[in-house]
């Protein structure tokens, strides 16, 4: 059917409306970018918006060599990896079971579970446990009490419950035993859902804050978003710098505007890389055509 | 059976190299007390906290184990641990550390606030006899300044905290166009009346010449705004009124008709509430669009000089500046808020196991050799002497591995006792070209604003203001923030929304929120600690003394 032209109007006029406001999504982060890459004088006089203005290389220079961040850097890709790895393996082993109807109790395991999405034991009574564990100062302290996210789990059950049951009576009259049917059917069949939640932990980790400004002592094992923190805040906290004996040392340890935005840079890059290499599995209608009446 | 031999052999030779290396061990370890110290008996482990910052080097290790935390282990009375408080949200770190007893034995942290919770809920020793027993250079600084142990002490009239003797000199300060008065045929405003004037002249008067009428008189967010509260003595919302504390609302009313006339008139920029952090009224200053500015400094030469006036003048050619000083309000002529001349900034915790080392560890770092080290390094590869006062060789090294690694190492530094002819900005930046232009800023920037005729405009310092209870803390948060919003309100809400109106609901919202309480708690705490708490007065008494040092400084140098 051929669209009227009051609907090409329309759509015309939707789309450039839609654009821009998608567009206003993106300003801050090219203005950030743009910020990273100008001279001093032009940010403070307000003068970039969305090119650099005054180029200049200087915030990464000093970013690199006046700061741990590539530690910091290396240190967040091990917290996600590892941490998206443990945590996916453990949210499938979870799943699973508990989207399987035979089995025994899982109206009970599942509601202890919702139960501590609701409930949680607070920050002091989890770094006393965490503490007796002997986990401080150790990364399994940020992957093993955030292990297995409810929700995540719970998308990933409905999904796996959604899974035609003709397909299980297929593989299962083929002799398809139960872990090669959840590795060789199921996880294939739930491709966007794994890819969905890889994201979702990956961005959790990646982003983590307070566990590791909490449990982390060692500060040459900080992440990315701890580091850069703390360097915006010293700025915010002049105040306190004014009785610092080497007066030349006080100008010194203000960060300057651009170095902030080339640490946010660096936290923000990977996670939007990393996107488009995901976007692929979120492909709709997998189920399609895997049911042959 | 070989095999048995065979084993104790091993087990035999590890045990005899193991008592050779611990005997190896503890000869060196002698060795070490016996070149640092007096005493023989070995050092004591103890555990101190240190701010990071997240700048240091990655050549330089970490900020809890770097060259100085070598240093200090090397040549101080103790083998020290230190604990790395991120600088971003020390409270919660702290309060994690101490809730799950683990604390550090020397906490430094700046906040009253955070310190104080802990204090009230007993994470504190008292230190009057651990200073009495085993500290020579802080119980001397204490016997000398009584301050100290005026502002160290709590309600049960122990002392808990750690402090230090700061140099004082203004905090804020105000900034005014004179090449736009000059323009315009205005002199500086004297008084608030005056200074409404002027500030409409600089947003009306097109003072930048370009024809357009985009300029504004001054900005009504973050620090300029702070200022001009400050002229009405309305930035705290105590007053004394015979000899009783009191909640004013006579200043607040008085300064907020002031602001609702700037806001309705468009004497300000109008976006002022989404500029949270000053960012945006500092732009407008530096780019010539603002005629006066209120500034927050830590430094005039390096904050402000070159932070601001040098950006201006870039921007704008032929721009003039000038220190303002408070114009006279309808309740006197104020001098802005002074930098605090007794900082309390660490204490011992309970659990701590050696106190006596702590406070060893203390006087070490107060000892001259010791700071002169933190400040400027190692003579000869950071620093050299040039006419009795150290010169740094080469700033960006020495910020790296100097000034980045101790700053925070430095927190008990009496700068304002060992202020020298070394720390004037002339003799400071003595290879700068500028060095005279920094010179003319300081004494300038002091002489307008430490005017001791004048009041101060809070009932002292807010570090020094108590910590109520943490129930009433609550309490006084909310409600202050209720009559912030009801200010707020009105400001912004023209003919709509009247200020006699908006004090009548603030006082409502006041009560109701149980601001009476919060009232109370201050009334007594103002009529049974104010002999024991240091307030403007004292932090006059400090300043004037300090400002004859530093005349004396001055004059000794012509």
């Amino acid at each position: 059917m051929r669209a009227s032209l009051g609907e090409k109007w329309f759509y015309i006029i939707n789309n450039i409306v839609l654009a821009l406001l998608g567009l206003t999504c993106l300003f801050p982060l090219i203005n950030t970018i743009a910020i990273a890459f100008s001279d001093t004088a032009a940010i403070e006089a307000g003068r970039v918006s969305f090119y650099p203005i005054g180029w200049n290389t200087e915030a990464f220079t000093s970013l690199f060599t006046g700061t741990p961040i590539i530690g910091a850097f290396r240190n967040s890709v091990v917290i996600t990896v590892i941490g998206v790895v443990l945590s996916m393996a453990a949210t499938i082993m979870t799943a699973y079971p508990i989207s399987r109807r035979i089995f025994y109790g899982r109206r009970f395991f599942t509601l202890a579970m919702v139960f501590t999405i609701m409930f949680s034991g607070g920050l002091i009574p989890t770094y006393l446990v965490v503490k007796s564990l002997g986990l401080m100062n150790s990364y399994f302290a940020l992957w093993l009490p955030a292990l297995v996210s409810t929700y995540n789990m719970l998308v990933m059950r409905t999904f796996f419950e959604n899974i035609p049951s003709e397909i299980d009576d297929a593989s299962r009259i083929d002799g398809c035993s139960e872990l090669a049917y959840l590795l060789r059917i199921v996880l294939p069949l739930s491709l966007p859902v794994i890819a969905t939640l890889t994201l979702f932990y990956g961005v959790t980790y990646w982003n983590t804050f307070l566990p590791v400004l909490i449990y982390i002592q060692d500060t040459g094992r900080f992440n990315l978003t701890v580091l850069v923190q703390n360097m915006i805040q010293s700025q915010n906290l002049l105040q306190e710098l004014v009785n610092s004996g080497v007066t030349s040392g006080v100008q010194a340890n203000v960060v300057p505007e651009s170095l902030k935005a080339a640490g946010v840079l660096v936290i923000v890059l990977p996670m939007l890389a990393v996107y488009p290499f995901l976007q692929k599995f979120f492909v709709k209608g997998v189920m399609l055509g895997s049911v042959k009446g | 059976m070989t095999k048995q031999r065979l084993v104790t052999g091993v087990l035999l030779f590890t045990m005899t190299g193991g008592v050779l290396l611990a005997g190896c061990s503890s000869k060196s370890d002698g060795a070490q007390s016996g070149t640092s110290g007096s005493n023989a008996e070995p050092k004591k482990d103890i555990s101190v906290s240190i701010y990071d910052r997240g700048n240091v080097s990655p050549d330089e290790g970490t900020i809890e184990n770097n060259r100085w935390t070598k240093w200090m282990n090397e040549n101080g009375p103790a083998n020290v641990k230190y604990v790395a408080i991120p600088r971003a949200k020390p409270e919660e770190k702290i309060n994690v550390l101490y809730a799950s007893g683990s604390a550090p034995d020397l906490l430094f942290e700046y906040s009253p606030k955070t310190k104080d919770t802990l204090q009230q809920q007993k994470q504190f020793m008292p230190i009057d006899e651990l200073i009495d027993k085993y500290s020579t250079e802080y119980k001397k600084v204490l016997q000398d300044n009584p301050a100290l142990k005026k502002a160290g002490s709590k309600s049960d009239g122990k002392l808990y905290y750690f402090g230090k003797i700061n140099w004082v000199e203004p905090n804020r300060g105000l900034l005014i166009r004179t090449d736009w008065l000059k323009k315009l045929g205005l002199s500086v405003p004297q008084t608030t009346d005056e200074l409404y004037n002027v500030l409409k002249a600089f947003a009306e008067q097109d003072p930048d010449g370009n024809g357009k009428k985009d300029t504004y008189g001054i900005s009504l967010s973050s620090n300029s705004n702070f200022s001009l509260k400050q002229m009405f003595g309305a930035t705290s919302k105590w007053v004394v009124k015979n000899n009783e504390l009191a909640l004013d609302w006579d200043r607040q009313k008085e300064y907020y008709t002031f602001a609702k006339r700037l806001y309705d008139e468009g004497l300000i920029d109008k976006d002022f509430t989404t500029d949270t952090n000053g960012a945006k009224a500092k732009q407008d200053f530096i780019t010539g669009k603002v005629g006066i500015y209120g500034f927050l400094t830590s430094d005039v030469v390096t904050d402000t000089l070159m932070g601001t006036i040098d950006p201006l003048k870039k921007n704008v050619s032929g721009a003039e500046v000038a220190f303002m000083p408070y114009p006279k309000s309808p309740f006197g002529a104020f001098v802005p808020t002074f930098k605090n001349p007794v900082q309390m900034v660490a204490a011992i915790s309970a659990t701590a196991k050696n106190p006596e080392a702590v406070v060893k560890y203390i006087d070490f770092s107060l000892k001259d050799t010791t700071t002169k080290a933190l400040d400027y390094g190692i003579e000869g590869t950071h620093y050299k002497m040039t006419d009795g006062c150290p010169e740094i060789m080469d700033a960006g090294k020495s910020k790296k591995q100097v000034a980045d690694l101790t700053l925070d190492m430095r927190m008990l530094e009496n700068i304002g006792i060992s202020y020298n002819k070394c720390d004037v900005p002339m003799v400071a930046f003595k290879s700068d070209p500028r060095k005279d232009e920094y010179q003319n800023t300081y004494d300038s920037f002091r002489s307008t604003y430490m005017t001791f005729d004048r009041g101060y405009p809070e009932l002292t310092h807010s570090e020094h203001m108590p910590t109520p209870p943490k129930d009433l803390n609550a309490v006084e948060t909310n409600a202050d923030k209720a009559v912030g919003d009801i200010w707020l309100k009105a400001t912004v809400s023209g003919s709509k929304y009247s200020i006699e109106q908006a004090m009548k609901d603030a006082q409502d919202a006041w009560s109701k929120a149980g601001g009476a309480q919060v009232e109370d708690w201050y009334k007594k705490w103002y009529e049974t600690d104010r002999s024991n708490s240091i307030l403007a007065d004292d932090i006059f008494d400090i300043a004037k003394k300090q400002n004859e040092q530093y005349k004396k400084i001055v004059q000794d140098m012509k």
